[in-house]
């Protein structure tokens, strides 16, 4: 039997390739557009992140060629001190930091969803910190929450007693976890306001018939529809909150006594201070691993509640 | 037609926008001096003094119309800025980029990059000249090692224990000569001035408290070639950490970490009456607070028998082992040193226009001769007070950053939690001398005896 003419153009293209090649055809423009972030991504992202696993396995230094050791920098990582006082200090961090940023932008966009009086400056001040620098207002907290700062001779004034706020390890590191989270409250709450339109209006309406008090509807209606942002929120605050460097390197550069210092701190201090690229690397490997299996148990739980 | 319009529209966007994403700039690289004639410089200041040091650049290039010099610099912030500003040169001296010349502290960078064969000895490239130059520079003992100079002093910032003349006065003390001078006056400033600190020092920084060890007669390290054992437990330093234990266990000393900004907030604030700082913070504080008498003096030594040592920092030029043109570089670098060089920096010419501000944010001359010509003026006299005390360099080593961080951690554990001074010295010496017996094996040559 032989084909009929013609069957050979006409017939779909049996490989992968020939058949994404007509749409490659139609997107080349939009594949255009993309090439800057992609070449971008490959060069500064994509090969620095792989270059960086690779480098972890190496005794590697400034102007050294490295020399491979095997899995000893992951050994080391075991036994040091310092490694596990950092990684304590950002899971506390982290724990803290997640919780809040999770629930009180929800609150704060649940409350600024209703027709109030001055919420749009009650918006916009709560986003302005989003939008000023870390360091900035890591130096500022620094500033006001010194022996001689604004919150001490308030204390001072009022008849309390002066704070010793960066040189209780516990004191330090409430200060770091409220700036990360005044520092981002707008963000998080910008993002549930804007799935806030998005609940179905209808529901609500039929819970009120069904003689729901706002509260109930809330609780039962609103929050359970944002389930998908609640997550989304929960793991890039994670994200963002184990990779905690700038307020806690300025305001208090990992003390006292290495109350506040950081995992990625701590990288940046092995790297770039002691130049000891290699072990940097593989802090920066573990921090890697230990991110994707709270981003993946942050999914189970996420789906585990959505059953 | 739609479709087209709308492909045509898509098409465009496309090409404008890779267009304008290929217009950025070119990474920094001393690429010029191919002709022939004309030179390009990088120089990188991973420092502060902005502005002075760009005022330079340009006086030199006027001066110098075949050089033109590329001018890159870091945060010129206090506090861990300048970890910053020196990781950024170290990565790019790791990327290869072309420096010709850095300016980076003093005190360890030079030697760091040294050990890791990441700078051109400078006396190979200058010869005598360079030699030369040496005599003519303060704290010169930091940047010259196995026979090779590493970088030329820039900048000289010497310690010591700075205070308030004017609550001294109110008290009727006169600043301590001696550890028991320090103590009477540490107990009567307190008692004085109950809110004060009577003397406060940066917890983790390990600069501030050596003079007191060099005043007890204590070391750290010594050398002749680099230090093959470390030594703290030795009597002196035992006695200054054990002094510094007391100023915290009798609340004399501040709890929470100074930095560059605090020092001044603090001081300004009558929250300490005197501190263990750069003696350039006494210029500083007269131009923020002109209604007190700031001064300065010698750290106190542990009995009037010993001669006081002090401790000085400040900023220096290296060459990276990137450089381009290193002639050339070496020529910026002996300018910026001169008597020439360093009468513009610090004003003694005024033709650059330097604000006082900018002035004063740079420590202190380290061309000898232009140091002693500012030491008359009343300007500069406190910053220049401990200018002629004797110095000694600490850390000489490839390992000193890594040292320098275990002290810094045992210093605030002496200082805040008053832990054993004797146990600490001797388990961080253990530790110290294991990197050491590590770079020994790395680097045999660097520890042979000249």
């Amino acid at each position: 039997m032989s084909a009929a003419p013609g069957a050979a153009l006409s017939a779909p293209p049996s490989t992968r390739l020939g058949r994404m090649r007509p749409a490659l055809g139609r997107s080349w423009p939009a594949y255009l557009l993309l090439l800057p972030f992609l070449v971008h991504f490959l060069f500064v992202v994509a090969y620095p992140f792989l270059y960086s696993i690779y480098l972890s396995f190496f005794q590697a230094g400034l102007n050294q060629e490295p020399t491979f050791i095997g899995l000893q920098n992951y050994a080391r990582l075991l036994t040091d001190v310092e490694f596990r006082q950092s990684l304590i200090n950002t899971i506390d961090y982290t724990v803290v930091v997640v919780v809040a940023e999770t629930t009180i932008p929800l609150g704060l966009a649940i409350l600024l969803n209703e027709p109030l009086r001055g919420r749009t400056v009650a918006r916009i001040a709560l986003f302005l910190p989003v939008i000023t620098s870390y360091v900035v207002v890591a130096l500022i907290w620094s500033v006001m929450f010194n022996e001689s700062g604004v919150i001490n001779t308030g204390l001072q004034a009022l008849h309390l007693h002066r704070q010793p706020f960066f040189a209780d390890g516990t004191q330090a590191m409430a200060i770091v976890m409220a700036l990360g989270i005044w520092k981002d409250l707008g963000y998080y709450m910008i993002i549930y306001l804007a799935a806030l339109q998005a609940v179905p209006g209808e529901l609500v309406e039929a819970a009120a018939i069904d003689g729901a008090t706002r509260w109930r509807s809330i609780w039962h209606v609103t929050i359970p529809s944002l389930r998908p942002v609640t997550y989304f929120v929960a793991s890039i605050a994670t994200i963002n909150a184990m990779q905690l460097f700038t307020q806690s390197y300025v305001m208090t550069q990992g003390g006292p006594l290495n109350a506040t210092l950081s995992v990625v701190q701590l990288l940046y201090r092995d790297a770039f201070v002691q130049l000891d690229f290699g072990y940097g690397s593989a802090i920066g490997t573990a921090l890697l691993i230990l991110l994707v299996a709270l981003s993946i148990l942050n999914k189970k739980i996420s789906d585990w509640m959505s059953r | 037609m739609a479709s087209w319009f709308r492909r045509t529209r898509l098409w465009g966007l496309a090409i404008a926008t890779v267009v304008l994403a290929a217009c950025g700039g070119s990474p920094a690289g001393g690429q010029a001096g191919q002709s022939g004639e004309k030179v390009k410089l990088v120089y990188f200041n991973a420092r502060a003094a902005d502005p002075v040091e760009q005022a330079l650049v340009k006086r030199y290039m006027e001066q110098h119309p075949n050089v033109t010099i590329e001018y890159l610099a870091t945060t010129a912030m206090p506090g861990p800025s300048d970890t910053d500003a020196i990781a950024n040169l170290i990565f790019n001296i790791q990327a290869k980029t072309v420096v010709d010349v850095a300016k980076v502290e003093i005190s360890r960078t030079p030697l760091d990059l040294m050990g890791a064969k990441a700078a051109k000895d400078l006396a190979q490239i200058g010869g005598d000249q360079v030699q030369q130059r040496m005599k003519d520079l303060l704290n010169t003992n930091y940047v010259q090692f196995d026979k090779g100079i590493w970088a030329l002093p820039y900048e000289y910032d010497p310690f010591g224990y700075v205070y308030n003349g004017s609550m001294f006065k109110e008290a009727g003390l006169q600043p301590p000569k001696t550890w028991d001078d320090l103590r009477r006056v540490n107990k009567a400033l307190l008692q004085k001035f109950p809110n004060t600190w009577p003397i406060c020092s940066p917890i983790k920084n390990l600069s501030k408290i050596q003079p007191y060890v060099w005043g007890a007669g204590g070391t750290y390290w010594d050398r002749d070639v680099l230090p093959t054992r470390a030594d703290f437990t030795n009597a002196g330093t035992v006695a200054a950490y054990s002094f510094a234990q007391e100023w915290a266990q009798n609340n004399w000393m501040n709890t929470s970490d100074i930095t560059t900004t605090t020092s001044l907030q603090w001081m300004i604030s009558r929250k300490c009456a005197a501190m263990n700082f750069s003696a350039i913070l006494a210029t500083t504080l007269k131009v923020n607070d002109p209604s007190q008498d700031w001064r300065v003096v010698a750290t106190p030594t542990k009995d009037a028998s010993t001669k006081p040592t002090n401790f000085a920092g400040g900023s220096s030029l290296m060459m990276p082992s990137t450089s381009a043109h290193p002639k050339e570089a070496l020529d910026f670098m002996m300018w910026l040193t001169s008597q020439q060089g360093q009468s513009l920096k610090y004003g003694v010419d005024n033709s650059l226009a330097l604000s006082k501000t900018d002035l004063y944010n740079q420590a202190v001359p380290a061309n000898k001769s232009v140091n002693s010509k500012l030491s008359g003026n009343a300007d500069w006299k406190q910053a220049l007070a401990t200018s002629s005390v004797p110095t000694r360099a600490s850390g000489v080593s490839p390992i000193y950053s890594t040292a320098y961080q275990m002290l810094a951690d045992m210093q605030e554990r002496i200082l805040l939690k008053k832990t054993n001074v004797n146990q600490e010295l001797a388990t961080t010496q253990a530790a110290v001398q294991q990197l050491i017996d590590a770079s020994r094996q790395k680097n045999p040559e660097l520890y042979q005896s000249k």
